[in-house]
């Protein structure tokens, strides 16, 4: 009779122990905005990103977050301008949040839903897809985030009065590891 | 008599049992409204029942009161106390950005992610900064793209004011080209205040091809006060009827020279 009892107990113990709590850590990360000019292109690179990701439940929620004026574009005047237009000195982060299936985080594409804060305004990007690749004991993240200006009510720059486009996709580059 | 007695003593501890918690039931929740995010903050009206009042005592004298003091990050007092500093309306707004967003209890915070605190506050002062450089910059881009039609036309008109073959100019080719130039050098002057007066933002290191367009400047900056002196000491020797002469005889080189290091300049920011 125990041992059934005990038999019991551990069947409906697995699946809580199959979605045991875990987290995760961006280990580094690149991340490039691209901007279009007609006159010219020009990429911002920051690896200053910091993420975590916290698994509970079945359920993980992952924040990233970068410090806006990290993105270096080879151009100090530019960056700056970048800043300004994109209030960066009084909204000094970009922050990502998605939730995720903790089943999704085996899976070579992962489609998330991406909220994005930046600028003082708040978008959502949906079934945003990224790919991954286990490295080691790492998994590396790689994707596009097609982010549009107008969406954070950014003012676009103008350059001899033609101004950017309003595309500004970002590609993310990140290695995380488990805690 | 003494079951009264111990009736008496019975309620009597479990009132001094119960006191720690009914301190608790006095919470407010002005702290989880600024800082929802992160679950380790405790509520601001525990700070009395825990801490001292004085400011000056340190943590380690708080005697331990309950269990909501393990969930002090020891990090998290000097943000805490004393209360009028700690929780001033206009620190709410600066963190308004995602700090303040209520999410479930088991997503990461942004403060968990090891950012300095300068890092991820806003401040609207150098915002303010920003914006009146990039306006003074803008204005100095426009109108350094304006100056261009007084240079050029400057330029053309030279050959009109000297003359040809030996031959000096006429009057009037010589005044207009005159007041072209001094058109041209008040324009370049004005460009240039917007630019040289523009507020710096401390710590920026500047690289990329602007360190070219500011090198630029010492060319055509200099050729800018040159040649007008030049022309002028040219536009007096053609007056009294003779020929260009001495140091004057470099004004339009000086010029030209001015005029290509001006148009690198605006090149260099322009194509990458």
């Amino acid at each position: 009779m125990n041992k059934k009892i005990l038999t019991a107990i551990l069947l409906l113990a697995l699946p809580t122990l199959a979605r045991a709590d875990s987290q995760w850590v961006l280990e580094r990360s690149t991340l490039t905005y691209q901007i279009s000019h007609p006159l010219h292109e020009a990429e911002g690179v920051s690896h200053a990103a910091r993420g975590k990701g916290v698994c509970h439940a079945g359920q993980c929620n992952f924040l990233v977050a970068a410090p806006v004026n990290s993105f270096d574009s080879g151009n100090s005047n530019r960056d700056l301008h970048m800043l300004q237009i994109t209030r960066g000195a009084e909204f000094p982060m970009v922050i990502v949040r998605f939730q995720l299936p903790q089943t999704a985080l085996a899976s070579s594409t992962i489609h998330a839903d991406l909220e994005i804060q930046f600028a003082g305004q708040t978008a959502q990007y949906k079934q945003v897809a990224f790919q991954r690749v286990t490295e080691g004991s790492e998994i590396r993240v790689t994707g596009t985030i097609p982010m549009k200006i107008s969406d954070f009510k950014i003012t676009p720059p103008e350059l001899l009065a033609i101004p950017i486009k309003n595309e500004v996709p970002v590609r993310v580059d990140t290695i995380w590891r488990p805690l | 008599m003494k079951s009264l007695r111990l009736r008496i003593m019975s309620v009597t501890c479990s009132c001094l049992l119960m006191a720690p918690f009914l301190s608790f039931a006095q919470t407010n929740n002005k702290a989880t409204d600024v800082f929802p995010n992160n679950a380790a903050i405790a509520s601001y009206s525990n700070a009395p029942a825990l801490w001292p009042h004085d400011p000056d005592a340190s943590l380690s004298e708080a005697p331990p009161t309950g269990p909501m003091q393990a969930k002090i990050a020891l990090s998290e007092v000097p943000a805490l106390w004393p209360r009028e500093l700690a929780f001033s309306p206009g620190q709410a707004q600066t963190n308004a950005q995602g700090h303040a967003k209520p999410t479930s209890s088991n997503a990461p915070s942004l403060q968990g992610l090891g950012f300095p605190p300068n890092e991820i506050q806003g401040s609207a002062k150098e915002q303010a900064l920003l914006d009146k450089r990039s306006h003074m910059l803008q204005i100095h881009q426009k109108l350094g793209l304006l100056t261009t039609i007084p240079l050029l036309a400057t330029l053309f008109t030279g050959p009109g004011a000297k003359g040809h073959h030996g031959l000096p100019g006429s009057p009037t080719g010589r005044d207009v080209h005159m007041g072209l130039g001094i058109l041209t050098t008040g324009m370049y002057f004005t460009t240039a205040y917007f630019a040289i007066r523009a507020p710096k933002i401390p710590g920026t290191k500047t690289h990329g091809l602007i360190r070219l367009h500011k090198a630029l400047a010492w060319i055509h900056g200099p050729g800018m006060i040159l040649t007008p002196i030049l022309g002028a000491i040219a536009y007096s020797q053609l007056s009294r009827g003779e020929r260009v002469h001495g140091i004057a005889k470099y004004h339009s080189v000086a010029a030209i020279t001015t005029a290509a290091a001006y148009g690198a300049a605006i090149l260099s920011v322009t194509i990458k």
